[in-house]
């Protein structure tokens, strides 16, 4: 549990945050002197605010009382989004600065080392490094450190495909072994999304929300500033089966108690993805961008059967929200779990209002398995 | 006149071995002190700042002479504090080699201060915060990533200060004297031989020689920087075979 309540000051900008982590990742999201990066540097006693830090049992920072544990004694690792990797050392030595080999695990450096690919750079200089290497250094530096609490700055800056998704991986798995919070700063919300629901939304220095990403679309604070990111959906779902002639595999959201599945297992639809080789029953995360959906207010018959089209998802979803911009609208519908849908306004249904059911269409293709 | 080593006389080569020893003592003796105060007045907020920073500086923009006198009055045989050190240790200084090692600490020490203090400034603060954000405390961190950085800042004022010793005339004369074989460095022999007629040979020999060693010391310092650098490649090189 980490519970804040922190309070800074400086001119032009005041910034004020309250609130108490449970999960292990938190989200935290906003634009651009939002105040994110002060937040961090808060909690990682490198500027000092007033209110109070406590981490699981340890009171970090309570100006109540005058404690303010000093940063190197925190237990919080931070990876910087300017890297900040050491120029006179090579790659091994700027990883092995902060190691503590005598708590960690028998071979964790090497597993650090090996999942970041790192093994052919041990002993290059940093500056030789490129962007995405750089960042897998700062970050697998940090992790070696056991941080109790963990700040990630825009880790996944100049990383491609591959190497985001051994890094997503890396975080997940050091967070539940090794008992360690996470902040994840992203401009990115699949980024954000891969590793976690929950959300700290920040605008001016300011909470505008708290909570999972599904609940958020209900906050009118919290909205503007996730619209503004450009929103994913993203679900998570259980492989069903599959079908390898048609190359697609059927899956079902699974329920989740934040509101990013399924409310109900019964009533969720099923939904066909690109052919995924894993048994049934495994969990994914199954990315669905809201521009990539169609709505219909009727169902096209004989989809099923068309073996054209029979690649295409069709849900019936009943709308929630409809948010009007002004050339794009912004839905928010409920199939059995919240799905956001931006269409154009001129490619809108007519009579389309709250409470009415549509039929939500889009490719296979287009479920993307993050 | 009597024949010394490579046309040297006796006496001008116990110049020269006297202006290195001062020379290298000063920068041993200055490299500590230099550093912790370089980086204090680079690093740290603390009332009376400006203050320090003045007084580090006055032997700078004083005339030597005078340095050499305030010397003499502070550590004298019968100065403020020279006196007890004699009671109570029987330390001597003024008039003595270590003299003048003291008279170019404190002529040199300007020098090295500055050097190290624009040296530290330079410093990325990121990479210090990085370092104790991985749990290294003020200690360590300086240890390991301040000082590795301001290197060659370092480097630079000590052989700053080395060249100042080297040269240092005014306040040596003052508070160590010009004693033969024990205080009397290069250019305190150079100054003994201009008054002496007919001695024009032996001046030069004598510039020559300070030159000499100048340009040692230039290359010296220079060499190590390039080490430094040719080191870094090396790493680099290794790495890509």
């Amino acid at each position: 549990m980490l519970e804040l309540d922190l309070h800074f000051r400086r001119p032009g900008f005041r910034l004020d945050v309250q609130g108490t982590f449970s999960q292990p990742v938190t989200g935290l999201f906003g634009p651009s002197g939002a105040g994110k990066t002060t937040l961090l540097r808060l909690l990682a006693g490198l500027e000092r605010g007033t209110g109070r830090i406590a981490l699981e049992d340890r009171v970090l920072a309570d100006s109540s009382t005058g404690t303010c544990t000093p940063a190197h004694k925190r237990g919080v690792g931070v990876v910087f989004q300017e890297n900040r990797l050491f120029p006179h050392l090579n790659v091994e030595q700027n990883l092995k600065y902060g190691a503590r080999p005598e708590k960690a695990a028998p071979g964790l450096y090497e597993s650090v080392v090996h999942r970041l690919q790192l093994d052919k750079l041990l002993r290059h200089r940093t500056h030789m490094l490129s962007g995405g290497e750089t960042r897998c250094v700062a970050l697998g530096r940090t992790l070696l450190t056991l941080p109790r609490l963990l700040l990630l700055d825009e880790p996944f800056t100049g990383l491609d495909g591959d190497r985001k998704r051994r890094a997503t991986e890396l975080i997940r798995s050091f967070t539940e072994t090794h008992q360690a919070r996470a902040f994840l700063v992203s401009h990115d919300m699949e980024s954000i999304l891969a590793l976690t629901d929950r959300l700290l939304v920040m605008n001016g220095g300011q909470v505008a929300g708290c909570g999972a990403y599904a609940g958020l679309l209900d906050s009118p604070a919290a909205l503007p500033v996730l619209m503004s990111a450009g929103m994913v959906n993203v679900m998570r779902m259980a492989v069903q089966w599959s079908d390898e002639s048609q190359a697609v595999t059927y899956c079902r959201p699974l329920p989740d108690e934040n509101g990013c599945g399924c409310a109900d297992a019964a009533e969720a639809p099923l939904f066909k993805t690109p052919y995924l080789p894993r048994p049934a029953g495994t969990a994914v995360n199954a990315v669905l961008n809201p521009r990539d959906i169609l709505l219909t207010s009727r169902p096209i018959p004989g989809l099923e059967a068309d073996r054209e089209a029979s690649r295409q998802n069709q849900i019936a979803a009943r709308v929630v929200r409809v948010i009007g911009g002004v050339d794009r609208v912004l839905c928010i519908l409920d199939a059995g779990m919240r799905l956001i849908v931006d269409v154009a306004r001129n490619a809108l249904p007519p009579g389309l209002e709250e409470g009415r059911t549509v039929w939500c269409l889009f490719r296979t293709e287009s479920l993307r398995i993050a | 006149m009597e024949q010394g080593y490579a046309g040297l006389t006796p006496a001008e080569l116990a110049a020269l071995w006297l202006s290195v020893k001062v020379g290298l003592w000063c920068v041993a003796l200055l490299l500590v002190p230099g550093v912790a105060c370089g980086w204090l007045l680079a690093r740290k907020q603390f009332p009376g700042k400006s203050a320090l920073e003045a007084l580090v500086c006055l032997p700078m923009v004083l005339p030597p002479v005078v340095t050499g006198c305030l010397l003499l009055f502070l550590l004298g045989r019968n100065g403020v504090i020279g006196k007890r050190l004699f009671e109570l240790f029987g330390w001597q200084l003024a008039f003595t080699w270590k003299g003048a090692v003291l008279a170019s600490i404190v002529m040199a020490f300007p020098l090295m201060v500055r050097s190290v203090k624009v040296a530290m400034e330079m410093v990325d603060g990121n990479m210090e915060e990085a370092s104790r954000t991985l749990g290294a405390g003020p200690l360590r961190c300086f240890l390991t990533v301040t000082l590795p950085l301001s290197a060659p800042g370092i480097l630079a004022g000590a052989a700053l200060a080395f060249a100042r010793s080297l040269g240092e005339f005014g306040a040596t004369i003052t508070f160590a004297g010009n004693i033969r074989e024990e205080t009397q460095t290069l250019p305190l022999a150079v100054f003994s031989q201009l008054q002496m007629p007919g001695s024009e040979n032996a001046v030069l020999r004598l510039a020559a020689l300070s030159i000499a060693v100048s340009l040692g010391a230039i290359a010296l310092s220079r060499l190590l920087e390039t080490r430094l650098d040719r080191r870094n490649r090396r790493t680099q090189e290794s790495a890509d075979a």
